[in-house]
């Protein structure tokens, strides 16, 4: 078993990877009375054209099937793996995403116990038409929960005008008629191939012995057959155009809501780097954001002291699996100023870089103050690994990315990420009282 | 270690060297009746964002950044029949730290400020950031609309209450409206020479030079008055809304009586009550609603054990209503006839007990119980708390079941496109 050790925070992760590709990282807490473990496959809804285990040709599966499949993995023939958690009082949960399904639980006691219901329910698929039927009346409820949710279809409604043409900008638990379609069988072709352990990690963190704990996962594994896998898993995600002339740089829709919504979207249009690189790349993008639209950025300032923008304004960056956008919102009465004056502040980025010396030191202790605030959430620490996203990863190799970091770096990754080209702006317009 | 610093001050130092970070609250606490929750919230904002030494809110950010960004806010809340006024803080640990500090003196220094000095001339707070205040507020308040799940949730209290207690904890917008900058200084002053000050600081600290940096603050004495936290209401007559508005899902949401309170008779019987019901994804709610009817994404309870009041919550497809209130009507009665396998009822304990002692491992949980524990004046051990839930049996659940009586529906109707 490899430990990496991090003594400025007191920290040692244990990992290894097992003959079956699993891999394990188990980062004991001393004094700490839960343990939380998450179980997460390489696999979430933009996957959706792939070759299936075993086969020749691609084939494309409706969307909305990787989190179909997140909730079919709960029930069993003759029970549902809640009900094995609720023998030790665990609490148990799951989420997909645009490249990752993760299953998890927490508890305080049994954690043992806990490991093995966490990795046995996920190995052990069960899916019948009358049970993918079913399912289909709750996650329809689900969908339409998220379609009443103005800000989650802001969100779409942005994705949809950077990838047109690309599975991100479909919803993740898909559409009413795209999960009509869904099959047993095609959950079944779905969970061979991306639920594969060396498709797969293991993340435990908590009150727990890192040896024994490896050791009884090992075993559990051991005990269990998977076929060979001779080579990485074939998917096919749609090119979009890197010049960016796929995108729609404008579109709006009304809703009932009280304030207009306006989102500027940027696409990435540059390269992310490889492995560790990639972590640095996805710091300095934050930083970048952090010092145009932050709280210590005298232009929002402006901004927020002229109220066109409130503390409903806001801004994140995605880096995933082949696919990198920053999204920057708000709620507002006159959603065009808004939406320019993000524009004016992204295309003058550099000007705005200049003199920001300053700032930028501030900022850096911000970063890494908030870094290590972080680490007092198990959940927090076992959910910001991206496995081989950026070489494994954790929060601990985080602090000396922010502490090396230069203003000069800064600069060129708004030189590299904002460009003109890449901007897109969605609206939601208050519909007027009938 | 707690004790009295000043008569209506109190201290609670917790040192726990489980966590990277030093925790700071500060409650001001006052009773609900006074009926200020509007200029509470209004000045809750206002002291979030600026003081006379930091009168912008790029300068106060600027000395968050400086104090290794810690987290700072200003947030309202209820208790029973309590309103607060709580100031977070969260710091890094120096142990963590390359450049050495005294943090959490500069931390103090930085509260002080806060609260001590703020940003007034003439007796009134700074006109341009008191109108922007007041506007972004008005604006927040009218857009929780938008998130139907808090909707429904609101209108139901203003249905199940009909008094102040269906006032949130951030006001209304009519009573907002009516605060200027003078008024609200007023009204500051008051706050900061009667409210009772609970200050919690958590962390890997030391007793002793905690308490003579806390001292930093200038809070005066005050003879605060205690009032009874629980609130309590007489069963009336069913009262159900109907509201249709264009959305995709319908909303149901209910409230019943039921008069367990924190601590007192038939509390552990309670949780576990709310737990059976609909207060897990075990809970008779999940299984029936979503589960076996298939007619939800989400379907729980909650139980209030200050004001004593059940709600439901579920979002539905709106033709649906009738059956799914009848399923939940279902699952009380059914509790009610001891419909409990053994194997849910252990289920849920271990369940109980497994938060409770999760709960151990947040600084916030560690705080707040230890502000309730303060606010009610008792006080349960660990080891008591598993055994009183151990102890309740099937039926101290169906004796709870008992007395839930309906008093509420709300329903947001998904109009037919």
């Amino acid at each position: 078993m490899k430990t990496l050790e991090y003594p400025q925070f007191d920290e040692i992760l244990y990992t290894e990877t097992l003959e079956n590709g699993l891999k394990v990282n188990i980062l004991p807490r001393k004094g700490f009375h839960k343990t939380y473990g998450i179980f997460t496959t390489n696999y979430g809804s933009v996957d959706s054209v792939f070759v299936p285990i075993g086969e020749e040709e691609m084939i494309h599966v409706p969307d909305g099937i990787a989190h179909f499949l997140e909730h079919k993995m709960f029930e069993k023939a003759d029970h549902d793996a809640f009900d094995l958690f609720g023998e030790y009082g665990a609490s148990a949960n799951a989420f997909t995403s645009f490249t990752r399904t993760s299953y998890l639980f927490s508890s305080s006691n049994h954690i043992p116990e806990n490991i093995e219901t966490l990795l046995d329910f996920v190995q052990d698929p069960y899916f019948t038409p009358e049970t993918v039927e079913k399912e289909k009346g709750i996650i329809g409820q689900e969908i339409q929960m998220y379609d009443d949710d103005p800000n989650w279809r802001l969100y779409f409604g942005i994705l949809g005008n950077l990838y047109p043409n690309h599975p991100v900008s479909s919803d993740i638990a898909g559409t009413i008629e795209s999960i009509d379609k869904i099959t047993a069988d095609d959950l079944y072709k779905c969970y061979e191939t991306f639920y594969h352990p060396s498709n797969m990690n293991l993340f435990i963190v908590g009150n727990v012995d890192p040896e024994e704990t490896l050791a009884f996962i090992k075993a559990n594994q051991d005990r269990k057959n998977f076929p060979e896998v001779a080579e990485s898993i074939k998917r096919s995600i749609p090119e979009t155009q890197v010049d960016g002339s796929d995108i729609m740089p404008y579109r709006a829709t009304e809703m009932e809501i009280q304030r207009a919504k306006t989102i500027v979207g940027i696409k990435g249009l540059d390269d992310v780097p490889e492995g560790r690189d990639g972590l640095k790349y996805k710091e300095t993008i934050h930083m970048l954001l952090y010092l145009l639209f932050g709280d210590t950025a005298p232009q929002y300032m402006k901004l927020y002291d002229e109220g066109t923008l409130d503390d409903s304004f806001g801004y994140e960056f995605e880096i995933e699996r082949g696919f990198h956008f920053a999204s920057i919102s708000g709620d507002t009465d006159n959603p065009q100023k808004l939406s320019d004056a993000i524009i004016h502040i992204l295309e003058n980025a550099a000007d705005y870089l200049a003199d920001a010396d300053a700032q930028f030191e501030l900022a850096k202790r911000e970063m890494l103050g908030q870094s290590i605030q972080s680490m007092n959430s198990l959940e927090s620490i076992a959910n910001q690994y991206d496995g081989d996203l950026f070489n494994d990863a954790t929060v601990f190799d985080r602090a000396p990315i922010i502490e090396n970091m230069t203003l000069d770096q800064v600069r060129q990754g708004a030189k590299d990420f904002i460009r003109s080209e890449a901007i897109s702006v969605y609206q939601i317009m208050a519909k007027e009282d009938k | 270690m707690r004790k009295q610093l000043e008569n209506g001050i109190n201290l609670t130092v917790i040192e726990n060297s489980q966590f990277k970070t030093n925790r700071i609250v500060i409650n001001f606490v006052a009773p609900l009746a006074g009926g200020e929750s509007a200029e509470r919230m209004l000045l809750a904002n206002l002291l979030e964002i600026s003081s006379a030494k930091y009168p912008s809110q790029q300068k106060l950010a600027e000395k968050l950044s400086e104090l290794y960004g810690a987290s700072f806010g200003i947030t309202v809340s209820k208790k029973g029949n309590y309103h607060l006024i709580s100031l977070i803080l969260n710091g890094v640990n120096d142990k963590f730290l390359e450049h050495k500090t005294d943090s959490l003196k500069e931390i103090f220094n930085f509260i002080k400020e806060i609260i001590f000095n703020p940003n007034v001339t003439d007796g009134h707070f700074d006109e341009e950031t008191f109108k922007r205040q007041k506007e972004n507020l008005m604006m927040s308040i009218r857009s929780i609309s938008d998130d139907k799940q808090s909707y429904a949730g609101l209108e139901l209290q203003k249905l199940y209450f009909q008094n102040d207690q269906a006032i949130p904890s951030y006001g209304t917008i009519e009573a907002i409206e009516k605060i200027t900058a003078t008024s609200l200084f007023e009204y500051y002053k008051q706050m900061l020479a009667t409210n009772r000050v609970d200050i919690f600081v958590i962390g890997e600290l030391d007793e002793i030079e905690t308490e003579s940096i806390v001292k930093i603050l200038p809070f005066t004495p005050r003879d605060f008055e205690m009032v009874p936290i629980f609130y309590h209401q007489d069963v009336k007559e069913v009262v159900t809304k109907v509201e249709t508005q264009a959305v995709a899902q319908g909303k149901l949401n209910m409230a019943y009586q039921l008069p367990v309170y924190y601590r007192e008779d038939g509390y552990y019987a309670g949780l576990i009550f709310n737990g059976i019901f609909g207060g897990s994804p075990l809970a008779k709610l999940f299984v029936n609603v979503r589960e076996k009817a298939s007619l939800a994404y989400y379907a729980s309870s909650s139980l209030d054990t200050f004001r004593g009041i059940l709600t439901v919550q579920t979002g539905i497809e709106s033709q649906n209503k009738d059956k799914v209130i009848e399923i939940v009507q279902q699952q009380l009665d059914d509790i009610i006839a001891g419909d409990i396998s053994d194997e849910l009822l252990n289920k849920t304990k271990m369940t109980m007990i497994n938060q409770y002692q999760s709960s151990l491992d947040s600084q916030m949980a560690l705080i707040n119980q230890s502000m309730v524990d303060q606010l009610t004046q008792t006080e349960v051990g660990t080891t008591e708390w598993i055994d009183g839930i151990n102890a309740v049996d099937k039926s101290a659940v169906q004796a709870i079941a008992r007395e839930v009586k309906l008093q509420a529906i709300f329903f947001l109707n998904g109009e037919i496109k």
